[in-house]
C-alpha cells in the first residue's frame, strides 16, 4: 500500500505497525491458541459423532458419549470455542491496524476474561455430555454459562467499537471496519435476545423459530461479517490492488445487513408456524444469493491478475478458498430455504452440511488466512514450516469439500428416502442404509481434518512460543525458506 | 466521529425491523393466545372449544428427551400433505395401520401450547415424533426399544441409552417393571432384570403423552374424534 510512500514515511509507518501490533498482541495470541484447541476439540468430536451415526456401539461408553449429546458438543465446541474466540481475536486486531489505535492498558483484563471465556465453554461443553444439555441448537450449553460469555463478548466488543468510535485515522473507515462493527454489535443483540425469551418465556413451537433464527442470526451477522471482513482486508493488502467497486461492497454489506435478521425461520416451513414466517425467511434465505454474489464477483475482481499469488501467499490462499466457499455457503442457504428445494432437504442431511460449509468452509478458512498473516507480526518469527501449512490447507479444503458435498448430496438423497410417495409405508431402514456411505465419507474427512488441525494447533503453539524462524522474510508457498524480498509487505 | 454514529444508527434500524417484528411482538402476542370455538354450522363435531391438549405434557419427561439429545435425530412437527409425505407416512399418525383412511392432521402452532420449548427436531435420521403417543402400547414397549432399540429393529442406527436402567439382582418373584427380555440377545444373566429409573419412566411418560392430532375447529375433514384409548 505504500509502496509510492518515501523510504522515511514508510520506517514511520512500521514504527506505527509494530506499535499497534505489540498493544493487541497478548490478547490476540491467546485468543487464538485457545481457539485452535478447541478447534481440534470439536473435529474429533466430529469424527466420534459421525462414526456413532452408522455404528452406534462404537465408544459405548455411558451415556457421555451418545451421539445426542456429543453432536451438540461438537457443534457448539466449532462455534463458541473456536469461531467466536477466534474471531474476536482477528477483529481486534484488524480494528487497531484499520483505525491505527494503540490499545492502552486493559490487555490483562481482556486475558482473564479470555480466559473465563475458555473456562465458560468448558464447563458448556461438559455440561452437555454430562447430562446439562439443553437441546435448543447451538444454545445447548447449562443455563448459568450464557450471562458470563455475554459479559466477556460485550467487553470485547465495546474496546473494538472504541476504537472505531475514536480512530487515529479517519480514513480507516472502510469496508472491513463495517462488517467488524456489525458483528461486535448484532452478536450481543442476538444472543441476549435468544436466551432471554428462550430462558423465560414460554414459547412452544415459537420457541423452535426464534431458536432457528438465532442460529441464522449468528451465522449471517456475525460469522459472516469477520470472514468477509477479513477478506476485504487481505485480498487488497497481498495483491496490492484497491478493492474493485466500492459500490458493489456497499451493496453487499447493507443487503445482508437488511436480510439476515429476516432469515431463520424457514427451517420449519410447513411446520406449526403463521405461514408468513418461514415464507419470510425463505424470501430472505433467496435474495442473500444477491449480496453473497455481489461480495464475490468484487472480491473476484480485486483479485484478477493476481492470481498468481494465490499459490505463493499461504494468507491469500486461505482467504481466496474461503471467499470461494462464500457464495457456495450461500447457494447452499438458498436451496435450503426456496420452498421447492426447501421441503425436500428439510430435516436432511444439508442441513448439517449447511452449517459446517458456513461456520468452517468460509469463515475458518478466511480467519486460518488471517492467522497466518497476524501470528508472525505478534510473535516476531516466521512459521517454520511449509509442509505444515500446505498440509493444513489441502487436508482442510478436501475434506470440508468432501463433508459438504456428502451432506448435500446425502440430503437430496435422504430427502427423497422422507418424502417420495413410493415410501409412505415403508420402515426407515432404507433412509438409515442409504445414508451410511455419506456418513462413512463425513468421518473420513473429520479425520483427516483432525489430522491437520493437530499440525496446525502445534505449529501455531510453537509460534507463540516465539520458536518460529527468525529471518526478515515471510515463509511462502512457492520456494522453501528462501529469504527473498517480497511484495507482501514488509513485516513490521 | 459523525460518519460513526450514522453507521451505527443504520444498523441499529436494519436489524430492529427484524428483531421487533419477527422476533419481539410474536413473543409478545404468542402469551396470550386464546382458544378457538368450535362451530357446528362449519362442521365441527365437537361442542367447547379447542383448548391445548399438550398443556398437560410431561414437563419432566421432557427434561430428559433434551438432556438426551432426542431432537438430534427426531422432529416433532408434521408438515401438511403437498408439502412432504408426513401425513401420510406408516406410523406417524393416530391410525398406525398401513393404510391410513385420512392423512395426520398438520401440526399448528395450539399444539404446542403448554410446552415452553417445542422440540421440532433438527433432522430425522429417525421416524418423527409429534404423535408418538400412539406408536407405542404401554410403556414397556417404549422402554424395551430405549434400552436395546436393535431388539425391536436389528438394523437400528438409535443408541442404546442403557444408562437410564438398572441391571440388578431379581428379588422374589419377577418385578412388574422388568423389561421382556428373557429369550432375547439382550437378555441380562440369570437371575438379574432390567428396569427403568425414574428419570426411564418419566421419559416414557413424555413420550407416550405424544398426541397432536385433536381436531381444530374449522376442519370438516379432520373432525373426527380421536378414539380415547
Amino acid at each position: 500500500m505504500q509502496n509510492e510512500a518515501s523510504t522515511a514515511d514508510q520506517n514511520a509507518d512500521n514504527l506505527r505497525r509494530a506499535a499497534i501490533d505489540r498493544s493487541v498482541k497478548g490478547p490476540v495470541l491467546f485468543l487464538f491458541t485457545n481457539a485452535a484447541f478447541w478447534l481440534m476439540a470439536s473435529t474429533l468430536m466430529g469424527f466420534i459423532a459421525a462414526v456413532k451415526l452408522v455404528s452406534p456401539g462404537f465408544m459405548d461408553w455411558g451415556s457421555w458419549l451418545t451421539y445426542g449429546r456429543l453432536q451438540p458438543a461438537h457443534i457448539d465446541a466449532l462455534v463458541y470455542g473456536w469461531g467466536i474466540q477466534a474471531g474476536l481475536g482477528v477483529a481486534l486486531w484488524l480494528m487497531a491496524r484499520r483505525t491505527a489505535v494503540v490499545l492502552k492498558g486493559g490487555q490483562g483484563t481482556l486475558i482473564t476474561l479470555g480466559v473465563l471465556w475458555n473456562i465458560a465453554v468448558t464447563v458448556g461443553i461438559f455440561g452437555i455430555l454430562g447430562g446439562g444439555n439443553r437441546s435448543i441448537e447451538w444454545l445447548e450449553f447449562p443455563q448459568g454459562v450464557w450471562p458470563v460469555m455475554l459479559g466477556i463478548f460485550v467487553v470485547y466488543a465495546f474496546k473494538i467499537v472504541s476504537m472505531a468510535a475514536k480512530p487515529d485515522r479517519t480514513e480507516g473507515f472502510m469496508v472491513s471496519t463495517w462488517y467488524i462493527l456489525a458483528a461486535c454489535l448484532f452478536f450481543p443483540w442476538i444472543f441476549i435476545t435468544a436466551n432471554s425469551l428462550l430462558n423465560n418465556m414460554e414459547l412452544g413451537a415459537l420457541g423452535a423459530a426464534i431458536n432457528s433464527w438465532y442460529v441464522h442470526g449468528v451465522i449471517l451477522l456475525f460469522f459472516v461479517p469477520i470472514g468477509v471482513g477479513s477478506a476485504y482486508y487481505f485480498i487488497p493488502k497481498i495483491t496490492g490492488q484497491p478493492i474493485h467497486s466500492a459500490q458493489l461492497a456497499q451493496m453487499g454489506f447493507w443487503m445482508l445487513v437488511i436480510l439476515g435478521g429476516w432469515t431463520g425461520m424457514q427451517r420449519y416451513i410447513g411446520g406449526p408456524l403463521p405461514a408468513w414466517m418461514p415464507s419470510i425467511g425463505a424470501m430472505a434465505g433467496v435474495l442473500l444469493l444477491i449480496p453473497v454474489g455481489v461480495v464475490g464477483l468484487n472480491h473476484h475482481l480485486t483479485t484478477l491478475g493476481q492470481h498468481s499469488q494465490v499459490g505463493s501467499s499461504p494468507t491469500l490462499r486461505f482467504t481466496f478458498f474461503g471467499a470461494l466457499f462464500y457464495p457456495v455457503s450461500g447457494l447452499v442457504l438458498a436451496l435450503l430455504s426456496a420452498s421447492w428445494s426447501g421441503m425436500a432437504l428439510q430435516f436432511t442431511h444439508a442441513w448439517y452440511g449447511y452449517q459446517i460449509v458456513a461456520v468452517y468452509g468460509f469463515f475458518s478458512m478466511c480467519v486460518f488466512g488471517a492467522i497466518y498473516y497476524i501470528v508472525p507480526r505478534l510473535a516476531g518469527c516466521e512459521w517454520l514450516s511449509v509442509r505444515l501449512i500446505r498440509n493444513h490447507f489441502w487436508f482442510s479444503v478436501y475434506g470440508i469439500g468432501t463433508i459438504v458435498v456428502t451432506s448435500v448430496v446425502g440430503g437430496i438423497q435422504h430427502g427423497g428416502g422422507l418424502n417420495d410417495v413410493a415410501n409412505w409405508n415403508s420402515s426407515f431402514w432404507g433412509v438409515v442404509m442409504n445414508s451410511r456411505p455419506y456418513i462413512s465419507a463425513r468421518a473420513v474427512a473429520w479425520a483427516l481434518i483432525l489430522w491437520s488441525n493437530f499440525w496446525f494447533l502445534i505449529h501455531l503453539m510453537l509460534m507463540v512460543a516465539g520458536l518460529g524462524r527468525r529471518s526478515s522474510a515471510p515463509t511462502l508457498l512457492s520456494h522453501d525458506h528462501e529469504d527473498l524480498p517480497v511484495t507482501e509487505g514488509a513485516k513490521a | 466521529m459523525t460518519d460513526f454514529r450514522t453507521f451505527v444508527l443504520k444498523l441499529v434500524a436494519a436489524f430492529g425491523a427484524p428483531w421487533l417484528l419477527l422476533i419481539v411482538w410474536p413473543s409478545i402476542s404468542y402469551q396470550s393466545l386464546a382458544p378457538i370455538a368450535y362451530n357446528k354450522d362449519k362442521g365441527d363435531e365437537l361442542d367447547g372449544a379447542y383448548m391445548f391438549p399438550m398443556s398437560s405434557v410431561n414437563h419432566s419427561g421432557a427434561t430428559i428427551y433434551a438432556q438426551e439429545g432426542c431432537a438430534q435425530c427426531h422432529s416433532q412437527m408434521i408438515r401438511p400433505p403437498q408439502m412432504g409425505l408426513d401425513a401420510w407416512r406408516k406410523g406417524w399418525g393416530q391410525d398406525q395401520s398401513d393404510r391410513p383412511a385420512e392423512p395426520t392432521r398438520a401440526t399448528v402452532l395450539r399444539d404446542y401450547v403448554g410446552e415452553k420449548y417445542a422440540y421440532l427436531g433438527v433432522s430425522r435420521i429417525g421416524p418423527d415424533l409429534a404423535n408418538a403417543g400412539y406408536r407405542f402400547e404401554n410403556a414397556t414397549q417404549v422402554h424395551l426399544h430405549l434400552y436395546e432399540p436393535k431388539a425391536v429393529n436389528p438394523w437400528s442406527t438409535m443408541p442404546s441409552y442403557k444408562h437410564l436402567y438398572i441391571v440388578r439382582k431379581q428379588q422374589g418373584p419377577d418385578s412388574t417393571k422388568a423389561l421382556p427380555l428373557v429369550g432375547t440377545a439382550y437378555a441380562p444373566r440369570d437371575g438379574f432384570e432390567v428396569v427403568p429409573t425414574p428419570e426411564a419412566e418419566q421419559l416414557a411418560a413424555y413420550i407416550l403423552s405424544l398426541k397432536r392430532d385433536y381436531p381444530i375447529p374449522g376442519s370438516k375433514a379432520l373432525a373426527a374424534a380421536p378414539a380415547k384409548k
